[in-house]
C-alpha cells in the first residue's frame, strides 16, 4: 500500500501541514504515517551550559534536561494523537512513528522502511538574512530525497 | 545501532577535523612569538609574558573550545612557568577567600535544592499569588527574582522550570503559538538574570569580582554595601521588565484556575514540611544574616564554611548530595581567574595595556563607568559572564589606579553589567531553557532583550551618576 | 590437436586455460591438484606473474589441449606444439597445521593468490528453503546446512597463520543467505571486529544484500575495506531461473540498489560483483559490466564451470568469444575512472588489471609502476593505512557521541 509520511519534531509541527497531508493521503487512497522525531542535542545542550557555564552540579543539570527530554515525548504523543484522531475521521489509514535521534536520518530510515512516495515537511520561515547563513536541517533532507516532497513553510 | 557515514568529499571532512587543531597550533604559535618578542617599552618581560598568557585565555574563553575551567588552569600552568609569579604566589592567590566563599554559597544552595525548600516556597508563592493570568506571569518574574537573591540564578532556573513548563501543560498552551507561553518562560529567564545581581549569592561573578579587587588592591566591597548599591537598578529593571513584556506578549489566556490544582498536587506530593526544610531554611537565614552583619568582621568565606560545617553537624545533607549539585569545576574557573588577574596587575600588564588602549580617553570616573558597562553588556551577550569579569576586571582596575579613580567603581562598573544578559540563549543558561521550552523563539527573545540591555545600560548610568554619590561609592 | 596460440599473452592463455582446464602429467599426478566445493584446481604463475587457478580434476579437463609436465628446471604448460615455462603455487605451509581445537586449517581457509577465504559456516538458507542457486561459485552447498561454526578463535588462529607465513594480505570473509535481512553481517560481526582488532590487513566482505542500506554502512563501519554482492547474471530472465532463491527471497532489483548505495559508501574500487561468463550471453554480460561500471562497481568475471549433472553453460564457449568480452571489462572500468587496484592477483577470475594486457594498451605487458607499487608489502600496509584514515573519518558512531 501507498504511503504518505508526514514528518514532525519539537520544533517542526504544523497543523496546516497535517490538513496536506491528511488530504494528501485519502486522495491517493494511501497510509498515513506521522514520524515525530525527538532531537535529543537540545537536553544535551542544556546539561552542558549549566554544567559548564553554570557551575552547577550534574544532578539538577541531568534533572533538567531529563525534564526537557520528557516534555518532547509528551509532545510527540499529543500531536501523534491528534493527527490519529484527524485521519480516522478522514477514514485513512494511520501509523505513528516516535523516534529519538538524528532528524534527517530517522526521516531517510523511515522514508525507506515504508517506502514513502510522498513526504511533508513543515518549516519554519526563516528571515532572507537567516536563510542565507544557515542551511536548515529540511534543506538538508529534502537534498537527500528523490521521492515527492513538500515543505510546509508555517 | 547510530552508525552515520560522512559522504562529504574527504578533503572537507579533513578540514573540518583540522579545525580544532589547527586552532590550537595557531594559538600556540601566536603565544610564542610572542614570549619569545622583546617587550615594547614601558612594559617589563614579566608583564609582556602575563599578557601573552592573558591573550591565550581570552581566546580560550571566547571561543570555548576547552572547558571554562580547564582554561584557568591553564592560566595557572603559564604564569609561574613565564616567571610572571613564583608557584607559591599562585597556589596561595588560588586558595582566595572569595572562591571559597563561592563553595560555600553553591552548597547552601545545593542543600536548599535537595531538601525541597526552594520547591516549596515557589509552589506555596505561585498558589497564593497566581489568580489571575497575569499574576500567574509576574509571580514568576517576582519569584525567580527574589528567588535569585538568595541562590545561584542559574540554580533557580533550572528549579523553577519543570514548574513553569507543567503550568504551560495545564492551560492547554501550545509552543511557538501561544504568547502567554512567551510571557511566562521570559518572565522566568529575565527574573533569573535581574534578580542575580542583586546580591552577592545571585551567581558567583560578583563574588569573583570582590575577590579580583581585593587582592589587586588590597580593597573590597561588603555584602551589604553592594546590594545597596545595587537594588535601585534591580527594582527599575523589573519594573522595565515587566513594561516590556508587557507589551510585547499579549495574554492569551482568560483563566488560570487549573494551574492551581497543578501547583496544589505538587505540593500535595511534597508531602509536610520536613524538619530538614526547616533547619536548612533556618541555616540559610542565619548565614545571610552573618554576611550582612558580621562580614567585615569575620569575613564572607569563613561564615559560608561554617554554614556548610554546620548542615552536616546537624545532619542535614550527605557528602553524597552535594557532590551531586555543586560543580567543583567552579573552584578552579573561579581560583585560576584569580590569579590571572593577579599576574596581570603585579607585573604592570594591566596598567600598560589599559593605558596604551583606553587612556586617552577615558579620562574620567564617569568615562570609565560608561565605557566599561556598555563593553561589559555586550561582551556578556557572547561569552560567560566569570570570563567576562576574568578578562576586563584586571584591565579595568590597572586604569582606574592611573587616574585616581576608586576601583570599587570599575569593579561595579563589570560586575554588575557582567550578569544582565537578555539578547540570546547562549548568553545564559537562563535565556537557554527558556528558548529550549520551544515557546520562546531566539527572534522573540533578541527582539525584546536589545530593549532590556539599552534600557539595562542607561540606567545603570543614570544610577551610578546619580545615586553612587549619594551613597559614598564614588569617592 | 591444433590450438589457437594463446602463448604469447598470458591474460588469454589464463582465460583458455579456466575454460578448457589441464591435464596433469603423470610423474605431477596429486600434486597440488586440489579437489573440493570451490578452489579446486592447481595455481600456476604464468609470466609477468599472472595467477591462474586451472582446472584440473573435472571431467571435462580430460579433453584438455594443454598439459602440465615437469621440465628440466620446473614446470611447463604444453599445447603439444609451444611450450610455456610456468611456476606451481606451492600449497601454503598452513595447510597441514590445525587449530589448537583440532581443526585443519585448510578446511577454514582457502589461499586465492591474494585473497585467503575463510568461511565461517558453510550453510545457506538457500538450501533449507528448496530454492538453492542452480549453480553455486561459493562454498555453500546441501551439507552446509549441518556443518557447524568455526569459532572467532579459530578464525583468529587461522589468520595469523596465514599472516605470518605471509602468504597473503587480504582476509576474505565470505557468507551465504540468511533470512535475517541483514545481509548476514551480524553473524560476520564479530569475526570482523575481532580480525580487526587483532591485525593489521585488509578484510573483504562477500555477502548478500541487505533489506537496509543500513546495513551497508554498518558491515563499513565494523572494518570491512571491501564488499561483495556477487549479482553472477545481470539477464533478468536467466537470473530468475538459475537463481529462484535469490530472485525470491532478495530480488535482482535489490541487488542493483544495494551495490549501488555501497559504492557510494565503500572507497572507490572496492565494491565489487561477479559477472559469470558462459551462464549468458557475452552481449548480456557486457550489459552488466556497463550497468556495473557506471555505479561504480568493479565487475569480476570468473569463467563458468560445468559441474557434473548441470548443463548450463550458454555455448559455443571458447577464448575467441569471450575475450572481446573482458577487453570490454578493462574499458569500461576505465572510461568509469574505477580504481583497480583493490582487485587484482586473483587466481580464479581474471581482474580488470590482467584484462589491460588484452586491450593492447600495454603493449609490453608490463604492469604500471602504481599497480605494482600495490602488490609489494609496501603497498599493502599503504592501503591499509589508508582505508582505515578513510574510515575515521568518514564513520560516526552516534552512540559514542
Amino acid at each position: 500500500m501507498k504511503s504518505v509520511l508526514l514528518i514532525f519534531s519539537a520544533t517542526r509541527v504544523s497543523e496546516k501541514a497535517l490538513g496536506l497531508a491528511v488530504s494528501a493521503a485519502k486522495k491517493d487512497n494511501a497510509r498515513l504515517v506521522v514520524l515525530y522525531v525527538i532531537e535529543p542535542e537540545i537536553a544535551e545542550e542544556i546539561f552542558d551550559k549549566f554544567s559548564d557555564i553554570g557551575f552547577i552540579g550534574d544532578k539538577p543539570s541531568e534533572e533538567l534536561a531529563e525534564a526537557v527530554m520528557k516534555e518532547y515525548r509528551q509532545r510527540a504523543y499529543e500531536v501523534t494523537g491528534k493527527a490519529q484522531v484527524m485521519a480516522m475521521e478522514e477514514g485513512v489509514g494511520f501509523d505513528a512513528l516516535i523516534e529519538q535521534g538524528d532528524f534527517v536520518e530517522k526521516s531517510i530510515e523511515t522514508i525507506e522502511r515504508y517506502k514513502a512516495g510522498h513526504v511533508i515537511v513543515p518549516k519554519r520561515k526563516l528571515s532572507t538574512l537567516a536563510k542565507y547563513f544557515s542551511r536548515s536541517r529540511v534543506d538538508e533532507l529534502v537534498s537527500r530525497l528523490s521521492c515527492k516532497v513538500e515543505v510546509v513553510e508555517d | 545501532m547510530s552508525i552515520e557515514i560522512d559522504k562529504r568529499p574527504l578533503w572537507v571532512i579533513l578540514l573540518s577535523r583540522l579545525v580544532r587543531p589547527a586552532f590550537f597550533a595557531l594559538l600556540a604559535i601566536a603565544f610564542y612569538v610572542v614570549v619569545r618578542s622583546e617587550p615594547p617599552a614601558g612594559l617589563s618581560e614579566a608583564g609582556k609574558n602575563a599578557l601573552a598568557v592573558f591573550g591565550v585565555c581570552l581566546a580560550l574563553w571566547v571561543s570555548n573550545v576547552i572547558p571554562l575551567a580547564v582554561t584557568s588552569i591553564l592560566a595557572m600552568v603559564l604564569v609561574p612557568l613565564l616567571g610572571v609569579l613564583t608557584r607559591k604566589d599562585v597556589y596561595a592567590t588560588f586558595g582566595n577567600e572569595a572562591v571559597f566563599f563561592i563553595l560555600g554559597a553553591f552548597i547552601l544552595a545545593g542543600a536548599v535544592m535537595q531538601s525541597g525548600l526552594s520547591s516549596r516556597i515557589s509552589l506555596v508563592i505561585l498558589d497564593k499569588f497566581a489568580a489571575t493570568p497575569e499574576r500567574l506571569w509576574l509571580s514568576v518574574f517576582f519569584l525567580a527574582a527574589s528567588l535569585s537573591f538568595f541562590m545561584s540564578e542559574h540554580a533557580v532556573a533550572a528549579m523553577l522550570f519543570p514548574i513553569v513548563l507543567d503550568m504551560s501543560k495545564t492551560l492547554g498552551l501550545r509552543p511557538g503559538k501561544s504568547s502567554y507561553g512567551k510571557l511566562l518562560f521570559l518572565s522566568l529567564a529575565w527574573g533569573c538574570v535581574i534578580g542575580g545581581v542583586a546580591t552577592f549569592l545571585g551567581g558567583a561573578r560578583v563574588p569573583l569580582a570582590v575577590g579580583i579587587l581585593k587582592e589587586l588592591t588590597g580593597k573590597s566591597i561588603d555584602f551589604i554595601d553592594y546590594t545597596i548599591a545595587v537594588f535601585p537598578l534591580v527594582i527599575a529593571l523589573l519594573i522595565v521588565g515587566y513594561l516590556v513584556l508587557r507589551f510585547f506578549f499579549v495574554s492569551d489566556v482568560e483563566n488560570v484556575d487549573k494551574v492551581h490544582e497543578t501547583l496544589k498536587r505538587r505540593i500535595h506530593a511534597m508531602g509536610k514540611i520536613k524538619y530538614a526544610e526547616y533547619a536548612v531554611g533556618a541555616v540559610l537565614l542565619v548565614t545571610i544574616a552573618a554576611w550582612a552583619l558580621l562580614g567585615k568582621t569575620a569575613g564572607l568565606s569563613t561564615i559560608a564554611l561554617v554554614a556548610v560545617v554546620a548542615l552536616f553537624v546537624f545532619k542535614l545533607v550527605r557528602w553524597k548530595d552535594i557532590e551531586e549539585y555543586v560543580n567543583w569545576g567552579v573552584i578552579l574557573m573561579y581560583g585560576g581567574a584569580i590569579v590571572l588577574g593577579s599576574a596581570l596587575d603585579k607585573s604592570g600588564a594591566a596598567f600598560w595595556f589599559a593605558k596604551y588602549t583606553m587612556g586617552n580617553w577615558v579620562t574620567t570616573a564617569m568615562a570609565a563607568v560608561v565605557f566599561f558597562s556598555f563593553v561589559t553588556l555586550v561582551l556578556t551577550e557572547g561569552i560567560s559572564n566569570a570570563a567576562v569579569i576574568a578578562i576586563l576586571l584586571p584591565v579595568a582596575i590597572g586604569l582606574s589606579g592611573s587616574f585616581g579613580m576608586s576601583p570599587e567603581l570599575v569593579t561595579l562598573a563589570i560586575a554588575i553589567p557582567a550578569g544582565l544578559a537578555f539578547c540570546l540563549p547562549m548568553s545564559t543558561p537562563a535565556n537557554a531553557i527558556a528558548v529550549s521550552s520551544n515557546f520562546v523563539t531566539v527572534k522573540d527573545m533578541a527582539k525584546t532583550g536589545v530593549i532590556m540591555t539599552v534600557a539595562a545600560w542607561v540606567l545603570f548610568n543614570v544610577m551610578a551618576a546619580y545615586y553612587w554619590p549619594v551613597i559614598g561609592v564614588w569617592k | 590437436m591444433t590450438t589457437k596460440n594463446y602463448f604469447q599473452n598470458s591474460s588469454t592463455l589464463k582465460i583458455d586455460l579456466m575454460l578448457r582446464g589441464i591435464r596433469v602429467s603423470e610423474g605431477l599426478k596429486g600434486a597440488n591438484c586440489r579437489k573440493g566445493r570451490a578452489g579446486a584446481g592447481i595455481d600456476l604463475i604464468l609470466p609477468k606473474g599472472t595467477l591462474v587457478n586451472v582446472p584440473c580434476g573435472e571431467d571435462f579437463t580430460e579433453h584438455s589441449p594443454y598439459e602440465l609436465k615437469k621440465a628440466r628446471k620446473g614446470l611447463v604448460i604444453t599445447d603439444g606444439t609451444r611450450e610455456m615455462k610456468v611456476t606451481a603455487v606451492p600449497e601454503p605451509r598452513f595447510y597441514s597445521d590445525k587449530t589448537s581445537t583440532g581443526v585443519p586449517f585448510c578446511d577454514i581457509a582457502t589461499v586465492h593468490g591474494s585473497y585467503a577465504v575463510i568461511t565461517p559456516s558453510p550453510k545457506c538458507e538457500f538450501f533449507d528453503s528448496k530454492v538453492e542457486c542452480r549453480y553455486c561459485a561459493g562454498n555453500f552447498d546441501m551439507a552446509g546446512a549441518d556443518a557447524r561454526l568455526f569459532t572467532v578463535e579459530e578464525v583468529l588462529e587461522t589468520v595469523k597463520a596465514i599472516l605470518d607465513e605471509g602468504v597473503c594480505e587480504i582476509i576474505y570473509l565470505s557468507i551465504g543467505f540468511s533470512r535475517g535481512g541483514d545481509g548476514g553481517i551480524e553473524l560476520l560481526r564479530p569475526y570482523i571486529k575481532a580480525i580487526k582488532n587483532h591485525f593489521n590487513c585488509l578484510v573483504a566482505v562477500e555477502a548478500l544484500p541487505p533489506k537496509e542500506d543500513k546495513w551497508i554502512d554498518e558491515a563499513y563501519a565494523l572494518g570491512a575495506d571491501s564488499l561483495l554482492y556477487n549479482l553472477e547474471i545481470f539477464d533478468s530472465e536467466l537470473f530468475k531461473i538459475l537463481c529462484p532463491g535469490r530472485e525470491e527471497l532478495i530480488g535482482r532489483k535489490r541487488y542493483l540498489d544495494a551495490l549501488k548505495y555501497a559504492a557510494t559508501v565503500f572507497p572507490n574500487g572496492t565494491v565489487a560483483s561477479h559477472l559469470i561468463v558462459g551462464l549468458e550471453p557475452p552481449g548480456s554480460t557486457c550489459m552488466g559490466i556497463d550497468y556495473l561500471t557506471e555505479i561504480g562497481v568493479v565487475p569480476i568475471l570468473p569463467v563458468y564451470r560445468p559441474q557434473p549433472g548441470k548443463a548450463l553453460r550458454m555455448g559455443p564457449l571458447t577464448a575467441e568469444v569471450i575475450i572481446p568480452v573482458y577487453k570490454h571489462l578493462y574499458t569500461a572500468v576505465k572510461k568509469n575512472k574505477i580504481n583497480t587496484s583493490w582487485v587484482r592477483d586473483i587466481s580464479m577470475v581474471t581482474t580488470p588489471i590482467e584484462s589491460k594486457l588484452l586491450s593492447g594498451e600495454e603493449k609490453s605487458g608490463v604492469l604500471s609502476l602504481f599497480d605494482g607499487f600495490y602488490k609489494t608489502k609496501l603497498g599493502i600496509k599503504t592501503a591499509w593505512g589508508l582505508s582505515t584514515l578513510r574510515r575515521k573519518l568518514r564513520v560516526k558512531d552516534k552512540g559514542e557521541q
